[in-house]
């Protein structure tokens, strides 16, 4: 029974992937603007453009086009990049690693800060501590990122002069010993993991202190405080744990807005990674490659959905795969 | 809310204020030894296409392939004389034929390439085999029309570049050419590394990452979207050997990060600061220098001179007058209401002119100086409308003709603050003659491709002017052939004037061919000329010997040196 759920999740998550990448292949081709604009010169006029549509089959209807990038994704072929005249599948493996490891790092602290400062406000409703972490939160919530970013470069690096501003090594990277190396990494990438981890842990802290003070007037926890049990102990074995739950939800969305967050993070740090990669893409019409993100992208959203999903059923008795379907 | 707005106003002044040093100017540099030896970080703002020259399009990849690459003569823009000069660099020295139909280059086969190989007349012959094949598709292909070629797209490369002996190679023209060392001037390309790839496939070969050249620098490593690094080459029996140990462009996409980086010293050389930011690094930061390459890139204004619509209908056939831009008393008459000496007061401060026609001033001999500027004259500008018939009839403020007010819409590409500045002085200054702009800003890939096809009324863009003066692909009346006539603009005379362009080579009737044709630009203003845009390159006071040129930021880099800081 199990099985045959989990495949149809499967099956369900594949069709949501392949309906997503047809809405962007036309839905890029309909916005005005050209690849090979650049290849437009005063002498030879549009030859050479002409040319190079031929050569990336640019020259064909839309919906062949569509039909042959599909065909080809089955061998595992998504195309050459316009701009980076190299397979679409190569610039996208040598960006991914960056963006991951943003994200994962992020999202590693940001759900530490977020439960360790959602319980703290939770557990003490309409304290000072709890009105101080709800204020905070809130504005550092409201701030866009590139904001705290250049926030974070002005003190970190312009004022106090601790952090490099951008890029993931020194330029002398190479003549470093392995630990150095490590160590010059973690100094670059201190600022960007920062900028992405504050934003979201707002988010996260204002959950789970909405969770942990539903969670502590229901009656379970009344008749448990009745015992004598000690508040300590209460919120830290009873409470928190039941609080949690719908954080694994929440930690497959998050996925999506770190990678979007990411795109700001990467742009202000000067970092390789997947999201600065289709924004220039886009700019630049680089179908193929809009294309090759589209899907890396929308696979790992769509996979995070499915493992924080299937890990809540697994969890939580009362969610079954019926209702998430 | 309002207490919010107040901190992100707090944090962005915080921000945008630089830290105020003492101002001063940093001291006259006196004369120093180069020594050898030192690192330089360039901040660029976004990664370079290619390390091809067969394919390199974007101005940064042009400038990095030129330190790798090396061409047969070595070309730079003399400031003094207002022209190209060229010197010896993979060539000792060549012969002009008399009537520019052919050069004698006699190579120095002392040379080797960067991987050891020995340099040879035929990698000459093969890279210019490679520029004209068509199968290749090299964007330097419009360079060689001068060639001589069988039919209209082969060019026969045994007779138009001819190997005489290993060290002598004749380029053969069919026609005079303009300016022989210019179109001879390519970079040259390693055939035993290219005459292994097949040529369709060039396009998406590794090399294009990897290039082996005869340049003063060596290609060491491309991180893409972080840097490129180069290292001097002193491997090979080079005139240009550099000072400079290694050169790295550093890739920083953020204006602000780029210039926070120039003004901590992680980077040494930035270019295209904004007007106030040079102002500022000039006054308050005095290990930092600024300085201005002038008179390659203008702004202006485009008007449409005929009915688009109308043209496309009648498939490319009909020409009929645009129902606003069509009459050149209409277009004299906006270029009087608009006030360009405001524009550059207010946004360039001191860095940039008033363009009158294509050619800038840096052109000494070839810029016609005899023709004035069109001052700002609002009252002269509604006499001319009211001549051409524009006047306000219904009394709404709004000047018309045969019922038709006098609206347009203003398109600017989005991403140049000093346009959206000129459109907005622009707006004002046509609403004080009675004509109503609307501006919108337009992502720049939709932009250009709307542009090309002709489809605006009238918009703000910039061109950067070729340096061999070659505007017929510009202003020429063929508008299938010339689609780069963003304007449609047509005129017999200018057509004539290009035609005996290309049939003489005597200086004197050049300058008056130039000099008529600027003459006709600026009576029937088929654009009205902003301003030319100096480009604002900050560098470390550090880093001497810096060369600033037309041509490039990185003009005779090999000579640049460092001095250690005191």
């Amino acid at each position: 029974m199990f099985l045959r759920r989990f495949l149809r999740r499967i099956f369900a998550s594949a069709v949501m992937l392949i309906a997503l990448i047809t809405i962007v292949f036309f839905l890029v081709r309909l916005v005005p603007g050209d690849p090979t604009h650049q290849y437009y010169s005063p002498k030879l006029g549009s030859e050479l453009a002409d040319r190079v549509k031929v050569q990336f089959g640019l020259d064909q209807p839309v919906h062949v086009q569509f039909l042959k990038w599909f065909g080809n994704l089955a061998a595992g072929d998504l195309g050459y990049s316009i701009s980076f005249r190299k397979p679409v599948i190569d610039v996208i493996l040598t960006a991914l690693p960056v963006t991951l490891t943003l994200a994962v790092l992020a999202l590693i602290f940001q759900m530490f800060l977020g439960i360790l400062f959602g319980t703290l406000a939770g557990a003490n409703p309409n304290s000072k501590l709890d009105n101080t972490i709800n204020i905070g939160s809130l504005v550092i919530y409201c701030a866009p990122s590139f904001l705290i970013g250049l926030f974070l470069i002005y003190f970190g690096s312009v004022k106090l002069g601790l952090f490099p501003t951008s890029h993931l090594h020194s330029t002398e990277y190479e003549d470093f010993s392995a630990v150095n190396q490590f160590l010059d990494f973690l100094h670059h990438i201190f600022l960007p993991v920062l900028t992405l981890t504050i934003t979201s842990a707002a988010f996260t802290t204002r959950f789970v202190r909405e969770s942990l003070s539903n969670v502590l007037s229901q009656p379970f926890i009344t008749a448990l405080r009745s015992t004598g049990m000690g508040e300590r102990k209460l919120v830290l074995s009873h409470a928190l744990p039941n609080s949690l739950l719908p954080l694994i939800t929440l930690l497959g969305i998050e996925i999506g807005s770190l990678l979007s967050g990411a795109l700001i993070t990467e742009t202000i740090f000067s970092l390789p990674g997947l999201g600065r990669l289709t924004v220039d893409a886009i700019f630049s019409r680089d179908y193929p490659l809009v294309i090759g993100c589209t899907l890396i992208s929308g696979f790992l959203v769509i996979t995070g959905n499915f493992i924080a999903d299937m890990l809540h059923a697994k969890l939580d008795a009362r969610v079954s795969f019926e209702t998430i379907g | 809310m309002q207490k919010l707005i107040a901190l992100y106003a707090l944090i962005l002044s915080l921000i945008i204020l630089p830290s105020c040093k003492d101002a001063q100017n940093p001291s006259k540099e006196t004369a120093m030894e180069p020594q050898f030896g030192g690192n330089v970080t360039v901040g660029i703002s976004s990664d370079v296409d290619v390390l091809n020259p067969l394919f390199s399009q974007d101005i940064i990849s042009g400038t990095i392939n030129d330190l790798i690459f090396g061409a047969l003569n070595y070309s730079e823009f003399d400031l003094e004389k207002g022209e190209l000069v060229y010197l010896p660099n993979l060539a000792n020295s060549w012969e002009i034929s008399p009537d520019n139909r052919s050069v004698k280059y006699h190579l120095n086969i002392a040379l080797r390439w960067s991987d050891g190989y020995k340099f040879t007349a035929d990698d000459v012959q093969f890279s210019y085999y490679l520029y004209t094949h068509p199968e290749v598709g090299s964007v330097r292909q419009d360079m060689t029309s001068y060639f001589i070629s069988e039919g209209k797209t082969k060019v026969e490369i045994e007779k138009a570049v001819k190997v005489e002996n290993d060290s002598t190679v004749v380029f053969n023209f069919n026609q005079s050419a303009d300016d022989p060392l210019f179109v001879s001037g390519l970079p040259i390309l390693p055939k035993h590394i290219f005459e292994k790839i097949k040529l369709k496939d060039l396009f998406v070969n590794d090399v294009n990452q990897n290039p082996v050249g005869i340049g003063p620098f060596k290609f060491q490593k491309w991180d893409k979207q972080q840097q490129i690094i180069l290292v001097r080459n002193d491997s090979v029996n080079y005139i240009k050997i550099p000072y400079l140990e290694k050169l790295t462009f550093k890739i920083l996409p953020d204006y602000n990060n780029r210039i926070n980086q120039l003004k901590s010293g992680e980077i040494d050389l930035a270019q295209n600061l904004r007007p106030e930011d040079a102002q500022t690094i000039k006054k308050d930061f005095n290990k930092l220098n600024v300085e201005k390459i002038s008179g390659r890139d203008y702004d202006y204004i485009g008007w449409n001179c005929i009915d688009h619509e109308q043209f496309v209908n009648s498939g490319n056939k009909k020409i009929t007058p645009h129902k606003l831009f069509g009459d050149s008393k209409v277009r004299q008459a906006l270029t009087y209401a608009i006030n360009r000496k405001e524009m550059l007061e207010g946004f360039f401060g001191e860095f940039g002119n008033i363009a009158v026609t294509p050619i800038s001033s840096i052109f000494k001999t070839k810029a016609n100086t005899d023709l004035l500027p069109y001052e700002f004259n609002p009252n002269k500008a509604k006499q001319l409308l009211s001549e051409s018939g524009w006047k306000d009839s219904n009394d709404d403020k709004i000047i018309d003709k045969n019922g038709i007010p006098f609206k347009f819409k203003l398109m600017i590409p989005a991403g140049k603050p000093q346009r959206e500045y000129a459109a907005t002085i622009i707006k004002i200054n046509l609403l004080a003659v009675g004509i109503e702009v609307e501006i919108e800003v337009v992502e720049p890939s939709v932009f250009f491709e709307n542009m090309f096809t002709k489809k605006y009324d009238a918009w703000i863009a910039g061109w950067t002017i070729p340096l061999d003066l070659d505007f017929e692909g510009f202003w020429s009346s063929d508008l299938e052939k010339n689609f780069f006539n963003v304007t449609s603009y047509q005129n017999k005379e200018v057509d004539e004037i290009f035609a005996k362009l290309k049939l003489t080579n005597d200086i004197e009737a050049t300058r008056e061919l130039l000099f008529r044709f600027q003459e006709i630009l600026h009576r029937d203003q088929p654009t009205t000329f902003l301003y030319w845009v100096d480009n604002l390159v900050g560098y470390n006071v550090r880093l001497k010997n810096l060369q600033l040129n037309p041509l490039a930021f990185t003009n005779r880099a090999w000579e640049w040196f460092v001095v250690s800081e005191k």
